[in-house]
């Protein structure tokens, strides 16, 4: 979701990582190059709640998206625009959470009413999302079978 | 000389850094910190000024001679054209 640059390094030696991001699993959130993020390291030892919004690694890939459930030593997490939840996500993968972003030249604050009502209502209707997206992949899949070739 | 659509400003923390959104985001994957000098530079390009403006509104808000503002602005403008944020006309 975004860009390779060492955001570990920027993260120790800015204390904040500043970017854009690629991709829509965060939309509507985030769009594709268009939003910028800005990024905290964790303190020592700290955990993050559900339905905040950690960047981790994915092998060499940085990803952002949502905590749905917090366990003893990781997180399930979800992007606000997936269907797949990504689970035991460990503690250790963990470089950074959102700290803010800007939707266009507009800043979002994470404590604003608006933001808390977005975040409980994706994470609230996820499972109409869920089905909602299986029974399109599924029309999609039969349309191919029977459509006349 | 202008600056090339997809750079914006974003103040964080204090800190005034430059982020490429859109197409410029795919080459650019840097970050850039602003001193205030360079940050008022970075706003009167946005806003189409020339340099000979520039170096005016330079001498009058820093307190400082013509060629100061002169070598500043060339040295600012020199690090952008290198990379990459700068469009000449």
């Amino acid at each position: 979701m975004i860009d390779a640059v060492r955001i570990e390094d920027v993260l120790r030696d800015e204390g904040v990582f500043v970017s854009t991001t690629s991709g829509v699993s965060m939309y509507p959130m985030l769009r594709d190059r268009r939003d910028t993020i800005v990024v905290r390291p964790l303190k020592e030892g700290e955990r993050l709640k559900k339905l905040d919004v950690p960047l981790y690694k994915r092998g060499e890939k940085y990803v952002l998206h949502r905590i749905i459930k917090v366990l003893p030593d990781g997180y399930n997490i979800l992007g606000d625009n997936c269907a797949n939840v990504e689970k035991n996500i460990p503690d250790s993968a963990v470089i950074g959470v959102l700290q803010e972003f800007w939707r266009g030249d507009k800043k979002i604050s994470l404590d604003s009413f608006k933001y808390k009502l977005y975040k409980w209502t994706v994470y609230l209707t996820y499972p109409v999302k869920l089905v909602y997206k299986r029974l399109r992949a599924f029309a999609g899949k039969l349309y191919r079978k029977i459509r006349p070739k | 000389m202008r600056i090339k659509s997809g750079f914006v400003l974003r103040d964080v923390a204090g800190q005034t850094m430059v982020v490429a959104t859109g197409e410029a985001s795919k080459d650019f994957h840097g970050l850039i910190k602003l001193n205030p000098t360079a940050k008022d530079i970075w706003l009167w390009l946005s806003e189409g000024k020339g340099e000979d403006e520039i170096v005016a509104l330079l001498c009058e808000k820093y307190d400082v001679s013509t060629d100061k503002a002169q070598t500043d602005l060339k040295a600012m403008l020199d690090k952008m054209d290198k990379a990459g944020f700068l469009i000449n006309d």
